[in-house]
């Protein structure tokens, strides 16, 4: 059976909650660049800013990550 | 005597039987949660404690960075004047200073020119009569600053000496301005105090060298945590 990927925050590659550093690790792409259209989507009407915040709450937290709060 | 009047007829009281039946209010059937609800409010509120969390986080990382951004600004910003100009920096300095204090006399006698205050004429008369001793502490306090940074162990056993010099300078100028203001207020408590400070410069001088090298004592000594 295939594993399936997760999608989880990054707990290495955070700024703010990790999401673009999870998606980057997700897709294996450097997360700056996912960054970068981020905040792109955010100059559309603070679109980019709901959609972080959401993604935030609901993506889980990278078990495998230490997390230092 | 008779009461006058009639009387009004006394009303007949049915004895009916009340039921003592209590009368209950239906209350409403709490509504089934559906399949998974209970599951999604336990989640959401995970999810939520868990955000709240990491945004308080962020907040005192952003914080302690700022400080301490702000704190390495202030050095360099510091520093940066010492490593541009070297031993000529402290000159400069002091150049700089003189030119802002005679822009400073320049703007007060601009000011000065509807209001005629005579405080304010001959505040500005005695910066610019005394703009070459101004020119010399400026000197003073830039090479002592200088000579921190440079040697900062030579510096650190003389530096009462210089503490000392300067706590003097500041009670001088102190002390012509109270002269200054007595002039206009004629007060005798003020004249007592320009005259007790001056004749005792010299013992302010001696009482903070002493006062600085019992602080180095202690510090050197006994490694107490509040002393800077």
């Amino acid at each position: 059976m295939a594993k399936t990927k997760n999608l989880y925050r990054s707990g290495k590659n955070r700024i703010l909650g990790g999401v673009c550093g999870g998606i980057g690790e997700y897709f294996n792409k450097d997360p700056t660049i996912i960054r970068i259209l981020w905040v792109l989507l955010c100059l559309a009407w603070g679109s980019g800013i709901l959609l972080y915040l959401l993604a935030w709450i609901i993506m889980p937290r990278n078990p495998r990550h230490k997390w230092n709060d | 005597m008779a009461k006058k009047g009639k009387e009004k007829p006394k009303k007949k009281v049915s004895k009916k039987k009340i039921s003592k039946k209590k009368v209950t209010k239906k209350r409403a059937k709490p509504l089934k949660k559906r399949k998974g609800e209970d599951k999604f409010d336990s989640w959401i509120e995970q999810r939520s404690g868990e955000f709240a969390q990491e945004v308080e986080g962020i907040g005192k990382r952003f914080g302690k960075h700022m400080e301490h951004k702000t704190k390495e600004w202030e050095k360099k910003s510091c520093d940066w004047w010492f490593l541009t100009f070297g031993i000529v920096g402290p000159l400069i300095g002091s150049i700089f200073g003189i030119v802002f204090i005679g822009f400073g006399i320049w703007l007060l006698n601009l000011f000065n020119l509807p209001l005629g205050s005579s405080f304010i004429s001959s505040f500005s008369n005695f910066l610019l009569r005394n703009l070459h001793w101004f020119f010399v502490i400026f000197i003073f306090f830039g090479y002592k600053d200088y000579f921190s940074k440079r040697c900062p162990k030579i510096y650190w056993t003389i530096s009462p000496i210089f503490t000392s010099v300067g706590i003097v300078i500041f009670f001088f100028i102190l002390i012509w301005v109270i002269n200054l203001f007595n002039k206009f207020a004629g007060s005798s408590f003020l004249e007592f105090l320009s005259g007790f400070l001056y004749a005792n410069l010299f013992v302010i001088f001696l009482l903070f060298v002493v006062l600085g090298y019992v602080f180095i004592f202690i510090k050197k000594h006994f490694k107490c945590h509040w002393c800077v």
